[in-house]
């Protein structure tokens, strides 16, 4: 019998999903261990929505396979979904709900009660705000709200889909102290975004991705030594990130 | 068995969203009832209102002469006369304010009377003004129509319950729909293990208890400002009720099934309803439309779940009355139902 931990959390091979002429992602394969934390990193267009969108069962791969696990989405489902935490590219919750009763909702279909919402507002220091319209907080509020939604379960991975984008610095810096404790926890975590900052600050391994394709995937110490980020990339792609 | 939690939860969310919105609050409880009683109170007139006819004047010799003649002559209570030259009459006529003019109203050989043939009012008013020139008024033999289920309100409620079921299905179901699907709400909640049936119960069983809700509050009002009340099976009116929800929850999903642009939507739900509110009969009878129409317009889902209700509510209908209708609505709406979960885009 095959021993749980080898087998890696995130496993895709040759994965590939056009849209009409458009080829979102090109033969990615990529394999993520337990534990790690993986910046996906690329400029808008680069593909990493469509790709993660493809790891959270969202989209179907028009070739290639995906194994979270070790098991394929077809007829694990409500397994993989009980493992995984999300938070997408933005995501507007209901306007009339308060905050703990969104989380309530969302913990209602892991078969989560109450003692867990009360543990995400604590985690996601949104305890003074439980009662809140979400209608009317900020946008970093907000976020974290989206990420708390992604913790209820507990997910053994975490997949967050530029968690701080449009966010002020300060709101920023509130998500990143919140993603650092649960790395801590030893959560696996694939990030995307198009911030050097945050991908340094939050994870040890870094993909660069352009037009669909992986164009390099490295520890992010191997990197430091060839210099920043930005300019690594630039160097490799002809583009710049923020592109 | 999946767990029941969820499905408390979505219809708490279904509830939370209604009753914490007022602009909902409004349009699904408060202005029915605003309709509901302008309406009554506006065909509820024991006296109708007198037809206006001119008599044209071609001189202010003649103005002078018909003036008196007015004046001897005492019209009836039906009618309002007034003299006008033929300028004012044919401005008159166009915009409304008079519904026949004489000619020649002084020598009864020469009189002619202007009327457009079209307009029962302008018949009418040539009946009373015929019987007023020849000296022998209508009698005044008349009793008022107000039996319980013959009164335009007893007409316009039942409408009113149709209309409110067509809105809370297409705005409330479509509408929330295409909201969760634009604001990837409804991508956030297919990205965790919840029962995408339950989803559709919640959405279902919250539609029923908010119909519910909107129907009791139509009749509450509708006994307490004109003693309405049902003369058939309450059993046979929920049935219909109950029928016309299943139907138009499975149109509201099925137009809805695509789209994530609420402009998109809007237009959809708009085109919808729009030719359901003029041609079902819900604030006037269909019978007015050209004879050849009236079997297809009886066969429109809307007219049909408006007449099983109209004959419950004033024709004493009971269950065996209304069963056909009734099953026939949920037919169309399973059939939209599975339609609509073939082609539904979740994200």
């Amino acid at each position: 019998m095959q021993n749980n931990t080898n087998i890696p959390v995130i496993q895709t091979e040759n994965l590939s999903k056009s849209f009409g002429s458009v080829h979102a992602v090109k033969g990615l394969t990529l394999r993520i261990d337990r534990g790690e934390a993986v910046a996906l990193l690329g400029p808008n267009g680069a593909g990493k929505t469509t790709f993660v969108e493809m790891l959270e069962g969202l989209q179907s791969p028009d070739a290639g396979e995906i194994r979270l696990f070790g098991m394929p989405w077809k007829g694990n489902e409500n397994t993989l979904r009980s493992k995984l935490g999300i938070a997408l590219q933005e995501t507007r919750l209901v306007d009339t709900l308060t905050v703990k009763e969104t989380l309530e909702l969302f913990a209602s279909f892991y078969g989560l009660g109450a003692s867990r919402v009360e543990e995400v507002l604590d985690l996601v220091a949104m305890r003074e705000k439980k009662g809140a319209l979400t209608g009317k907080l900020s946008g970093g509020q907000r976020q974290r709200l989206a990420v708390g939604l992604g913790l209820l379960n507990d997910p053994e991975l975490l997949l967050l889909d530029e968690p701080t984008t449009g966010l002020d610095p300060g709101a920023r810096k509130d998500i990143w102290d919140l993603i650092s404790l649960l790395l801590k926890k030893g959560h696996t975590l694939l990030l995307t975004t198009h911030y050097m900052e945050e991908a340094e600050m939050l994870c040890q391994r870094v993909v660069f991705m352009s037009k669909g394709s992986v164009l390099l995937d490295e520890p992010l110490k191997n990197l430091r030594e060839r210099g920043s980020l930005n300019d690594l990339f630039v160097k490799l792609s002809g583009e710049n990130l923020d592109g | 068995m999946a767990s029941l939690r969820p499905l408390g939860q979505l219809l708490l969310l279904q509830w939370r969203s209604f009753f914490r919105e007022p602009g909902v609050l409004f349009w699904a409880l408060v202005f029915p009832l605003v309709l509901s009683g302008l309406l009554g109170l506006a065909y509820s007139h024991r006296k109708p209102a007198p037809l206006p006819i001119l008599l044209l004047a071609e001189n202010p010799g003649q103005r002078e002469a018909l003036e008196s003649m007015v004046k001897a002559l005492a019209p009836p209570s039906r009618l309002k006369v007034s003299v006008a030259s033929p300028e004012e009459a044919a401005l008159a006529l166009k915009r409304g304010k008079a519904v026949l003019s004489v000619d020649h109203a002084l020598d009864p050989e020469a009189r002619r009377y202007r009327v457009d043939a079209n307009n029962p009012e302008g018949e009418l008013a040539l009946l009373f003004s015929r019987a007023w020139f020849s000296g022998k008024p209508l009698p005044e033999d008349t009793l008022p129509l107000d039996t319980r289920g013959s009164r335009y309100i007893d007409f316009l409620l039942p409408g009113l319950m149709a209309f409110s079921i067509i809105n809370s299905c297409l705005w409330g179901v479509a509408w929330v729909l295409i909201d969760y699907r634009q604001k990837k709400f409804m991508r956030r909640m297919v990205a965790t293990p919840m029962s995408r049936g339950q989803f559709f119960m919640a959405l279902f069983i919250g539609r029923c208890c908010l119909v519910t809700i909107e129907t009791c509050t139509l009749l509450a009002f509708g006994f307490i400002a004109f003693h309405f009340s049902l003369q058939g099976d309450p059993l046979a009116f929920a049935l219909v009720m109950l029928a016309g929800v299943i139907a138009f929850f499975g149109l509201g999903a099925l137009i809805s099934c695509r789209t994530s642009n609420s402009q998109v939507g809007a237009g959809l739900i708009n085109a919808t309803t729009l030719p359901m509110m003029l041609i079902s009969g819900i604030f006037f009878s269909y019978e007015r439309f050209p004879e050849a129409a009236q079997p297809y317009l009886r066969m429109f889902p809307p007219t049909m779940m408006v007449d099983a209700l109209r004959a419950v509510a004033n024709e004493g209908a009971g269950v065996a009355r209304v069963l056909p209708t009734a099953l026939a609505l949920s037919v169309m709406g399973l059939l939209c139902m599975a339609a609509a979960r073939r082609f539904f885009r979740w994200y």
